[in-house]
Formats: structure tokens, C-alpha cells, sequence
């Protein structure tokens, strides 16, 4: 017979309020193989641990129960107290009555009834607990760090500073992300480039980072300390060694400022040979394989062979896919910029001279298509410039959230267009977000600056007299309010990348409704994802301006120096194991593993005295991660998963339904 | 919204809750989340009309202050177009808000007078003009092929393939009845059994719900229309109601069920999907016609149905004639002016919205501007005449016909 304590939690009024927790340790303790039964108003603090180890010291009890919050919360923190009274720490378990039950109802005497039942269950199924020995498993010492955005960049420095090997894996031709086609930078209007640069420059040169640009990862298997990540390098068309990014190709190309080019987010043409812009890291030659003439037909003079005094051009080169090795992810896959195209009220791609926020940076830009003068599709300097804020974000009919950054760089844009053009500027907002350091100083300076705010939505943009009109209410007056002006800044809001969920199943994280990747608390675990050993820094996990992606890029690169810091860690014993006494290799369970842990083995045995061999599964301990599915889609009962047996699970279920309501 | 002081004895805070359900929307209950930006009052045609335009109505009505807000002729200048709502970034259902503010005011202060005596005027007649209710077939009497009215097939017990409801305005305004004709002549030349409902149709209950007067008391006068409707056009066994006019394909679709309390036992199909269906099936055969036109949304039909695509796709499958949009076109349409019963409640502003978009159909140099609702098309007909606008005002059924019969 067992030896059982059973613990009933208050948790302050939280289960208390609800539940009676007296009746429940009452009705505990008539329970087979109980010798104990208590409520205690907070289980969780230190005399509530001590009270349960010396429990056990006292009435030699050999499993334990504690009904309380989730597991979720504190299983760990009982396991260690198991542990420390000298018991084996799975002789634990949790009967959750707060999230499951006092939370949930008002009804004091159902939420009694369901919490005598969870206990029942819990003893029923404690009883058959087995001692588990926790695994030990090695840490990796090198990280993947995905995105080579300044929040990427950020988080391969200061792990690899901090003596680790990173992998910098960045899916366009050039590190850099969205920051490098930023003109200045909020509020403190540094150029962003002189600040970026230099880190792209040291990223590419520090020794414990290895640059994989132009590279995509297409798998991750494993598990935290150990993860394989298979990473594809696209073709350049052009050798990387050799490269010495001349640009000649670029020149030679037929297509030569003929293809609208990303960076300047179309408003300049580049050939299908190209740089992706004089400060690119790696400075390297790519070869668009979707407009090069040769790749597409197969018929071009291809003159940038020619051109290549290096002979660094090949057009035969192949995507190449390389396996790596790592303890710790990094995904720092960054944003787009919403597409406003869809909100026809604003004549984007219809209306001339109605561009986005990323192209009034490359319109203002030194290195951009004008040379950094802000000028109309008829070159000329334009006399009133209007910011519409919010589009796309704030709104149910496209992305409910706020973009964050939005508020701040129509207001840098502001600022900008004053000091260049001298026009008129407008900016029509709903409310001004300005809530960082620095940030309503520098709305206040604008406001200084003679920039007109009119606060309310710019409804549309209408064309009249050769000018766009932009209307709206100012709300503060109430009166409907029609500006011309000779251009229309939209202030694009943030998204998700539009393959964020083939990443996250790549990668194993989740998704919130926004389409982001979501963190593994909000506010106490903001960079972690629910899958171990993968972090999260930047705008993949939602709007950030520059200091918070960076921010959270030494956060997480803090996590991962944590995780390396040691050199085993201790796995997950809770898993599938196969009875091959009773296994006959029919391997359904290899196809429904998420994990690829299962595969067959050949074992020998002697039948009547006659060796023989047969098949059966077997299970890789260190890939499992105990989900259940095998255990499941057995058909012969041979796969069974520890700390979750069928014996302890229907022991559960069976107190659950066929016990005594209590 | 006059100027002064408000004070708690202005504010009565239960005003939101009390709104209560009308057809489906409950009412108010979403204006606590609007964010006050303006999109809906630059958006509505009639704002600029309007003493409170619809974001400051939406914040009174937040506020509680109904005595002023419900006296005013504010409410009563919305189109219920729902350019407001289309753009709201919060959601906010406006225009069935302010269908239940209507409704409130009646409640509370009576209708206006106008309205007063629509509600009356479809009390006694069962149409929107008071005409005798049998002059409602007068469209079709000297038609060569006069589709037979839904008492003769229920007394012949002849099978139809659809019945037809025309609606108040085709039917009793002979200025459009070239409409109802023109639809009838394309499903005749289909080979489409039709009947018409003739007098037998009752007003739909657009005007009523338009009007404030739906409710009514001690009986619900939309009720009454409905089950009558319902009823007449089941007893025919017909599969499929045909509905040409936009507010009353919209009040059968989305509020006939509702208040019926079961299924319709048959199919509502708007004119314009009707003919889609037969030129996809080869039933009709447009000859060409070298015209350049421009489709206007009707309200009912596009942004509040979703029925874009059809009235188009007709358009397209007439060789030879080439369709220009309007930059305002879909989900972006301007009303023309002739809904939310303005006509009736503020003729001037009714004209000032229509000659705004005339003149957005006029500068596509399109020859003509063709829509397909009888309020459209006498709206933007009125604006044309008043403003000498070289630019030809139809129906989709009328060129389609025109094209199907090589007139």
C-alpha cells in the first residue's frame, strides 16, 4: 500500500474564494492509501514546502499530491520539494483546481464537487508513479542566428563576442534589413547607415561569425542543445571567393536599369546583375534568377561573363544545402512593410506621387534614387507634403495593432521634409504615439517646426487640378477638412513576413492572431519561445523600433551565453519507450512522430532455442519529446510513454468516470 | 451639436444600453469603441450637410445625450450608405446605428412628419407612393409577351421558374419602368418562365426601415409586409425570387429570414447574378455594341451585398463595349444620392450628392453611366438633366437587352 500525502491549496482567496478547501482535504483523506491530508493557504511558500517535507520525513510518505494551480506554474517548484525530502521527484503530481476550476466558475459547490474529483484522480493515478532518473544531455556550443537585420546582427555580435560560434543566416543577398534603407534615424536623427554599417562591417568580419547570405533554413530537427539546421545556400550566379564586388557585371547587363529594384523599393531600376546597394555586406555580385535573361530563356549574350575580369560569373552554380550544428536558435526574421495597395481609398499604385514609407526614405536618402531630393514623378520639389498615419494598422478591416513605429517616422519625415523642401506639411493622425525616451521631445520640436496637425484619419485621396487632395475630418474643429498637396506619404504599419508560418513550422514556434511570432510569456519570458533552446529578437515577435530590436537582440543573445554556459543540461525523462517483448515492427508509430525519434531496430533473440531476428521500434530518448502520438497510434500496446503510461492515464481517467461522485 | 455646457442632467448614461436588437443589430453596442478619428464624417456624402456629422453622433450617443442628438435633422441626412462603416477602423456598425437611432427618435420624440406619413401611406396602400396597389402591373400591360401575374399561376397551377418582384419605384414611377421591362424582356428572350407579382407585391420594408417606422405599434408593420410577401410567393412554388432593385434584393436577403423566423423556402437572386447565370449558360446571345460606359455601385447592392462582380461580368460579355471605372468604384462607390429616404427628407442634398457623382462618372469620358437600381438611375438621371451632362443614364438590363435584342 501506498504511502499518500495529499495538499489542498488555497492560493490565497484565489481557490479558496471558490472552492472548499477544507471539505476537499477532508474528503482526501478517506481516499485509498492516503495517511495524509491538509489545506494550506499558500502550499507554494517556504512553510508550505517545509510542512510537506516533513511530511514525508515524518509519516514515511512515499508519493504526494498537491491540488493548487497548474502545473504549469509550480510542478517544478513541489518536484524539488519531493526531491530535497530525499523522494524521487516524479512521485509528484498536480491537481490543477485553479485555472481548471475556481477560475472558471462561481459556483462554490460545483467547484468543490470538480476539485474532490480531480483529487481522486490524482491519488489514483500518483499511486502507480514510477522513480524517473532526469537524462543528462550536452550543450552545443554554436548558435543560428536567422535574419540579418540589425536585431540578427545584433544577437550574432554578442554571442559571438561573448566567444561563441555563430551562424549569421540572412535570406537576401545583403545583411542590413529594413535599417539600412532608413535616411535617419528617430528621434535622435543619426544617419542610419553611419550607424549601421559599421556593425554589418563587424559582423562580417568577426571571427566567431560565419556570414550565410543569400541563405534560407529549410529544416530544424533536433532539440535544444542540439539542434541540426539545414540551411540552403540560393545560387548567386556568381562566385563568392572570387567576387570583388566591381560592379562591372552590374554594368555589363543587359538588363541594366531595366528590373525595379528592392531597395529603393522600385523607385530605381537595376540590371538582373546587380550590387544590392554600395554599402552591402557581403559586397558581392548577385544574379536575379527570376529576370536574367540566360536563366530564364537561355538566351543572352552574357555579357557580365565577359564583363568579370575575376571570372567570379557562373551560371551553373546550384543551390547547395549545408547541415549545421547548433545549441540555440536565434529567429530575428524581422517585418514587411503593409501593403497599402488594397485600400483603394488611397490611390497607392493608382495615384501618382502617393508613396510609401520606406520609398519617402529612399526619396530622402543620399545613396537613393534622387540623390536625396525629395521630388515628384516630375522631378520638381514638391510645395505641401502630406503624412497619413495609420495605414494599415489601428484598423479591424486590416491588422488590429498598433505599428509602433509609425507615429515616430512620419514625424522624422516631417522633419526632414521641412528641412529639405521647406513645403508645407501635414500630418494627418488619430493620436500621436510618442511614448519613448526622447520621442515627445521630438514631437514637440516638429510641432515647432511649423508642421501642420490635423488630427483625424485621412479618409482618401482624391485627384484634382493635377494635385492630390487629401481628405478628412479634423476632428477638433468637426469640420471636413481638404488639403492639396503635391504628395502623399502613407504611413505604412508593420506585418509579418509573408512565409512567418512556414517558419514557425519550420522552427516549431507558435503565432498569435496577428500573424507574429509569439513569445513564451508576455511579460516575463518576452523573448523565449515555447520551443526550448529558440529565441525570439526583433520585429518577427511584433512591431519594434531600433532600440527595442536591439534591446531584445542582447536579451536573447543573454538567454542563449546562459544556455552555453553550461555544458549538459538535464533532458526530459518523460519519454517513449517500446515493450519489444510485445512490439512486431510494424513501425506505424515512425510516420506520426513529429520529432523523426522513432526508427526500426533489428533485435536477435532465441525462439524455441533457434535464433532469430525481427524488426521493432526504437525509440532516440534525446529526440523524443514526449508527446504521446506514437503511444497513441500503437496497436499492440508496446509503446508507452513514462510518467504517462496507459496503466497510469486510464488509472486517472477510470477514478475520474467510475469512482464514487464525490 | 450647439455650444455651452454639458452637464450631468444632459448625459443619461442608460441611452446606449436601451437601444436594445433592430434587425439584427444591436444597436450602439459597439460605439464605446470608437477612436474619434473622423474616417466615417470624411467618408459620408452628406456630412458636410449635417449639424452633427456621424463621428460626433456616434459620440453623443456615447455620451447619452439623445435629447439633442434625436431632435436634430442629423440622423435623418444619413444615406445608409455605409461608406462610413466600409472605412471604419474599429468596425463600428454605423449604419445599422443609425437605422435604431431613427428608430429611437420615433420612439422617443415621433417621426418627422415625412416620415410619419410614409409609414401611413404603406399602412393604407402597401406601396411607398399611395397609388392603388393593382397599378403596380401597369409596366407590363402593353408588353408583347406580358408575363402572367402570380394569381393566374397559382390559380392555372402553372409552374414558374422565378417570380419577380419590381419593387415600389420600378412599378409605380414611369420614368423607370423601362427597368422592370428590360429585365423581363432579357429572361423572356432566355426562354425564362416568369411571373409578376403584380398586386400582390407589398412594399419590401426598405422605405419603413429607412423611415424609422419598421416597429410600428400595435402591429409590426415590417412583420405584416414580410409574412405577405413570404407567403404569396410560396403559394406560386416557385424556386426563385427575382429581385432587380438593390434595397429591396437587400431587405429580402438579409432581413427577410430574420423576421420570418424559418426559411424562405426559396432562392433570392439579384437580376444581375440572374443574367450572369444565363450568358455563362449560352441562354443569351449580346450582339455588339461600341460603347464606352461606367458602372456605379448602388449601395444596397454592392457594398452592403457584396454583389460586384455580376453587373460587371454582364457589362464584359456585351462584345465591343469597353468598361471604364470610376476611381471610386467597389467597396469605394459614392452614393448617388438616393438613399436613407433623403429624397424625401432633404430633396437639395439628395441632388448635391447625385450631381458629385455624376460628375465622377462624367470625367471617366464614358458615354455612358449604367448602374443597375431605378434609384440610381433617377438620381443620376435628375443630376444629368439639371447640370445638361452630356452622359447617358441606364440599367444594366437595359443595355443588356438593347445588346440581346440587336435594337
Amino acid at each position: 500500500m501506498r504511502r499518500i500525502g495529499v495538499y489542498v491549496c488555497h492560493c490565497g482567496s484565489n481557490i479558496a474564494g471558490t472552492v472548499d478547501c477544507g471539505a476537499v482535504a477532508g474528503y482526501a483523506a478517506g481516499l485509498d492509501g492516503v495517511v495524509t491530508s491538509k489545506d494550506y493557504t499558500y502550499t507554494c511558500s517556504d512553510p508550505g514546502q517545509e510542512m510537506i517535507r516533513e511530511d514525508i520525513r515524518r509519516l514515511n510518505l512515499d508519493r504526494i499530491v498537491v491540488a493548487a494551480c497548474s502545473p504549469r506554474m509550480h510542478e517544478i517548484t513541489f518536484r524539488e520539494t519531493v526531491k530535497s525530502a530525499g523522494l524521487n521527484p516524479y512521485y509528484l503530481q498536480v491537481a490543477n483546481i485553479r485555472e481548471h476550476v475556481s477560475w472558471v466558475t462561481k459556483d462554490r459547490e460545483e467547484a468543490t464537487r470538480k476539485a474532490k474529483d480531480l483529487v481522486r484522480a490524482a491519488v489514483a493515478r500518483v499511486a502507480l508513479h514510477d522513480a524517473l532518473d532526469v537524462p543528462v544531455i550536452p550543450v552545443n556550443h554554436q548558435a543560428v542566428v536567422v535574419g540579418g537585420g540589425i536585431a540578427g546582427i545584433q544577437a550574432a555580435l554578442d554571442i559571438a563576442d561573448a566567444g561563441h560560434k555563430v551562424y549569421l543566416v540572412e535570406r537576401d543577398p545583403s545583411i542590413g534589413g529594413h535599417m539600412a534603407q532608413l535616411d535617419k534615424t528617430f528621434p535622435t536623427l543619426d544617419c542610419s547607415a553611419c550607424i549601421l554599417t559599421p556593425k554589418m562591417v563587424d559582423a562580417a568580419h568577426h571571427p566567431n561569425i560565419e556570414l550565410l547570405s543569400y541563405s534560407e533554413v529549410v529544416d530544424v530537427s533536433g532539440y535544444v542543445g542540439n539542434f541540426t539546421v539545414k540551411v540552403r545556400r540560393k545560387p548567386r550566379y556568381v562566385d563568392e571567393a572570387a567576387c570583388s564586388g566591381c560592379g562591372e557585371c552590374a554594368s555589363a547587363c543587359v538588363l541594366k536599369n531595366r528590373v525595379p529594384g528592392e531597395f529603393d523599393r522600385g523607385l530605381s531600376k537595376r540590371g538582373a546583375a546587380y550590387i544590392p546597394f554600395p554599402q552591402a555586406v557581403p559586397l558581392k555580385a548577385v544574379i536575379d534568377a527570376k529576370t536574367c535573361l540566360f536563366l530564364t530563356r537561355r538566351k543572352c549574350t552574357r555579357k557580365c561573363e565577359s564583363a568579370c575580369a575575376r571570372g567570379a560569373i557562373d551560371l551553373n552554380q546550384k543551390a547547395e544545402d549545408i547541415e549545421i550544428n547548433a545549441g540555440a536558435i536565434v529567429l530575428a526574421t524581422g517585418y514587411e512593410l503593409f501593403d497599402p495597395s488594397g485600400l483603394t481609398q488611397y490611390g497607392y499604385g493608382i495615384l501618382p506621387n502617393v508613396i510609401d514609407g520606406l520609398q519617402f526614405e529612399r526619396l530622402v536618402n543620399a545613396s537613393g534614387p534622387t540623390r536625396g531630393r525629395i521630388l515628384t514623378d516630375k522631378g520638381e520639389q514638391p510645395e505641401s507634403i502630406a503624412f497619413l498615419h495609420c495605414i494599415g494598422s489601428r484598423d479591424t478591416n486590416n491588422n488590429r495593432y498598433c505599428s509602433r513605429v509609425c507615429c515616430m517616422y512620419s514625424m522624422k519625415q516631417a522633419h526632414l521634409a521641412r528641412e529639405k523642401t521647406g513645403a508645407e506639411v501635414y500630418e494627418f493622425y488619430i493620436d500621436v504615439r510618442a511614448s519613448g525616451k526622447g520621442y515627445e521631445e521630438f514631437y514637440e520640436r516638429v510641432q515647432g517646426e511649423g508642421v501642420h496637425f490635423i488630427r483625424g484619419k485621412a479618409a482618401e485621396i482624391l485627384e484634382r487640378d493635377g494635385r492630390l487632395v487629401i481628405r478628412a475630418e479634423d476632428t477638433l474643429l468637426g469640420r471636413l477638412i481638404e488639403i492639396p498637396v503635391d504628395m502623399a506619404v502613407l504611413g505604412t504599419g508593420l506585418v509579418p513576413h509573408a512565409n512567418a508560418r512556414d517558419l514557425a513550422r519550420i522552427f516549431h514556434v507558435s503565432v498569435g492572431a496577428d500573424g507574429f511570432f509569439t513569445e513564451a510569456h508576455p511579460k516575463l519570458r518576452p523573448v523565449d519561445t515555447n520551443t526550448a533552446g529558440v529565441f525570439l529578437a526583433g520585429a518577427c515577435q511584433g512591431p519594434k523600433d531600433i532600440p527595442e530590436s536591439v534591446a531584445q537582440a542582447g536579451a536573447a543573445a543573454a538567454k542563449v551565453c546562459a544556455l552555453f554556459s553550461m555544458d549538459s543540461m538535464e533532458g526530459e525523462p518523460a519519454v517513449a519507450f517500446v515493450d519489444d517483448s510485445r512490439c512486431t515492427g510494424c513501425m506505424w508509430c515512425e510516420p506520426v512522430c513529429p520529432y523523426k525519434a522513432i526508427g526500426p531496430e533489428t533485435v536477435a533473440e532465441k525462439v524455441q532455442g533457434i535464433a532469430v531476428e525481427r524488426t521493432v521500434a526504437r525509440v532516440n530518448a534525446a529526440l523524443c519529446r514526449g508527446c504521446g502520438a506514437c503511444a497513441a497510434a500503437c496497436r499492440d500496446n508496446a509503446m508507452n510513454l513514462k510518467h504517462f503510461t496507459n496503466e497510469q492515464v486510464l488509472a486517472e481517467v477510470d477514478a475520474l468516470c467510475l469512482g464514487n461522485r464525490s | 451639436m450647439s455650444p455651452g455646457r454639458i452637464t450631468l442632467d444632459d448625459m443619461d448614461s442608460q441611452f446606449l444600453g436601451s437601444l436594445g436588437n433592430h434587425l439584427g443589430t444591436k444597436v450602439g453596442a459597439d460605439f464605446a469603441n470608437c477612436i474619434q478619428c473622423g474616417a466615417c464624417t470624411a467618408s459620408c456624402p452628406s456630412a458636410h450637410a449635417m449639424d452633427d456629422p456621424p463621428r460626433r453622433l456616434v459620440r453623443m450617443a456615447s455620451l447619452g445625450l439623445w435629447k439633442e442628438m434625436l431632435s436634430g435633422r442629423s440622423i435623418w441626412q444619413c444615406l445608409t450608405c455605409a461608406s462610413c462603416q466600409a472605412r471604419c477602423p474599429r468596425g463600428i456598425e454605423i449604419t445599422g446605428g443609425m437605422l435604431g437611432l431613427r428608430r429611437e427618435a420615433g420612439r422617443r420624440l415621433g417621426l418627422p412628419e415625412g416620415m410619419a406619413r410614409l409609414a401611413s401611406t404603406v399602412d393604407g396602400a402597401r406601396n411607398i407612393t399611395g397609388d392603388a396597389n393593382e397599378n403596380r402591373a401597369l409596366w407590363c400591360d402593353d408588353m408583347d409577351v406580358r408575363p402572367p401575374a402570380v394569381v393566374e399561376v397559382v390559380q392555372s397551377g402553372v409552374r414558374v421558374d422565378a417570380v419577380y418582384f419590381a419593387g415600389c419605384v420600378a412599378s409605380l414611377f414611369p420614368a423607370v419602368y423601362s427597368i422592370p421591362r428590360s429585365v423581363s424582356g432579357v429572361l423572356a428572350a432566355a426562354g425564362v418562365n416568369l411571373a409578376v407579382m403584380a398586386g400582390e407585391e407589398w412594399c419590401c420594408g426598405f422605405p419603413l426601415i429607412g423611415a424609422g417606422a419598421a416597429d410600428g405599434s400595435p402591429v409590426n408593420r415590417l412583420e405584416t409586409l414580410v409574412r405577405h410577401n413570404v407567403e404569396v410567393v410560396k403559394r406560386t412554388g416557385a424556386a426563385r425570387l427575382l429581385v432587380s432593385c438593390p434595397s429591396c434584393y437587400h431587405t429580402w436577403k438579409h432581413t427577410y429570414e430574420k423576421v420570418y423566423g424559418a426559411g424562405l423556402g426559396f432562392e433570392i437572386v439579384h437580376s444581375t447574378q440572374f443574367f450572369t447565370e444565363l450568358l455563362d449558360g449560352k441562354r443569351l446571345n449580346p450582339q455588339p455594341r461600341e460603347i464606352a460606359v461606367t458602372y456605379h455601385d448602388p449601395c444596397d447592392l454592392g457594398r452592403k451585398s457584396g454583389i460586384f462582380d455580376e453587373p460587371r461580368a454582364v457589362l464584359k460579355a456585351i462584345p465591343g463595349l469597353e468598361l471604364i471605372e470610376m476611381r471610386f468604384h467597389g467597396m469605394d462607390s459614392k452614393c448617388c444620392g438616393g438613399g436613407g429616404n433623403l429624397e424625401m427628407n432633404d430633396p437639395a442634398l439628395s441632388g448635391e450628392v447625385a450631381k458629385s457623382r455624376l460628375a465622377q462618372a462624367c470625367d471617366t469620358g464614358a458615354a455612358v453611366v449604367v448602374s443597375s437600381c431605378q434609384q440610381c438611375k433617377r438620381t443620376l438621371q435628375g443630376a444629368a438633366r439639371k447640370e445638361k451632362a452630356r452622359i447617358k443614364v441606364q440599367d444594366v438590363a437595359e443595355i443588356l437587352l438593347q445588346a440581346v435584342s440587336g435594337e
